[in-house]
């Protein structure tokens, strides 16, 4: 399984690397791989900052579980499932609790904040099941088989899973 | 076709087969219904799709430790240094010279061996001895002058003197 728009043989090539022993090779799969990891973390938790430290952390499990990795050429995969892993245990720890915040880096954007804020508290509205699905679809543009790897579950549970998602999100929206 | 409901992430999202998309795009092109449904699950998506990417406050960058090296390599760049001072101090050792005199310590590099007289040393010590021999005759001489001197004076009678005063009286 391949990501879409990924380049999974530069990953190959880094990853081999890394294992070889040029450990700093693995800043590179960093550079590549923050921000969509990033992105989907902040839109998961719903605060930067603390999303940047989940982010982090996802990375160094995936640096410290890299000789595990079978198939290197399903690095985003695996990574995404380190990313989802993460997320969930800190969700769990703070469960109920959801932080919306302003991003003062996009407020030059041509949607109003408004629109934006009204958005991201919908997602977090969410069941963290649900907006998962909807961030790695939307956001991330992962396929359907993709997100059931990263979920561990079935392909027709993910889709029930956005549909329900997006219902809610048209309820809150409007 | 059927109605496009239990197909329709698969169809907004364009992951049926060729085939399968043509058609359900042909039946929703129809169907008011089916056509709704995408509408409203569109709005939706497109209300998604607007917020922008974020960028990470920062960047991560990772440092690594650098791998530990053998117990060899640690300790070559001592184990060389010593080695060396070893070697330094055998060389050496026969080559410095300590001494201690008149309360000044002097420490000599280099082993002291005795010069063979070259002929020019040879005459200028001949010289040296010929001076010393002249010097000894010339001290001689000057001694038994005095001598003579003081004899000569010893002869003189002291009443002469008294008689010739300055005035010539």
């Amino acid at each position: 399984m391949k990501l879409g728009g990924l380049k999974p043989v530069d990953d190959r090539k880094i990853i081999e690397r890394v294992l070889k022993g040029d450990t700093d090779a693995f800043n590179l799969l960093v550079r590549q791989w923050e921000k969509p990891i990033y992105n989907f973390i902040v839109r998961m938790i719903g605060d930067r900052e603390e999303a940047l430290d989940l982010c982090q952390e996802a990375f160094m499990k995936a640096y410290r579980e890299l000789d595990s990795l079978k198939d290197l050429d399903r690095f985003s995969a695996w990574l995404y499932r380190i990313a989802h892993n993460t997320c969930f245990s800190r969700l769990r720890k703070d469960q109920g609790k959801t932080f919306v915040e302003l991003d003062p880096e996009t407020r030059a954007t041509r949607m109003p904040i408004e629109s934006r804020l009204a958005v991201e508290k919908a997602l977090q509205h969410l069941p963290e099941d649900q907006r998962e699905v909807v961030v790695l679809k939307v956001f991330q543009n992962l396929k359907f088989e993709e997100i059931a790897a990263i979920q561990g579950a079935p392909i027709s549970t993910v889709k029930s899973r956005l549909y329900m998602g997006f219902e809610k999100l048209r309820s809150i929206l409007g | 076709m059927s109605h496009v409901t239990e197909k329709l992430a698969e169809f907004i999202f364009e992951e049926l087969p060729a085939a399968e998309m043509a058609e359900a795009r042909r039946h929703v092109s129809e169907c008011a219904n089916c056509r709704d449904q995408v509408d409203r699950f569109q709005q939706t998506l497109s209300l998604l799709q607007a917020t922008p990417q974020l960028e990470p406050p920062r960047n991560i960058v990772f440092e690594f430790a650098r791998p530990v090296a053998s117990r060899f390599w640690r300790w070559f760049p001592a184990a060389t240094a010593i080695a060396a001072l070893i070697v330094m101090t055998v060389a050496l050792a026969g080559r410095v010279h300590v001494q201690w005199q008149d309360s000044q310590l002097t420490i000599a590099f280099g082993q002291e061996t005795p010069a063979a007289p070259s002929d020019e040393t040879a005459e200028l010590t001949a010289e040296l001895q010929r001076v010393k021999g002249h010097l000894a005759y010339l001290q001689n001489r000057q001694e038994a002058a005095e001598r003579d001197t003081m004899a000569i004076a010893a002869r003189i009678p002291m009443g002469g003197r008294a008689q010739r005063s300055p005035s010539g009286d």
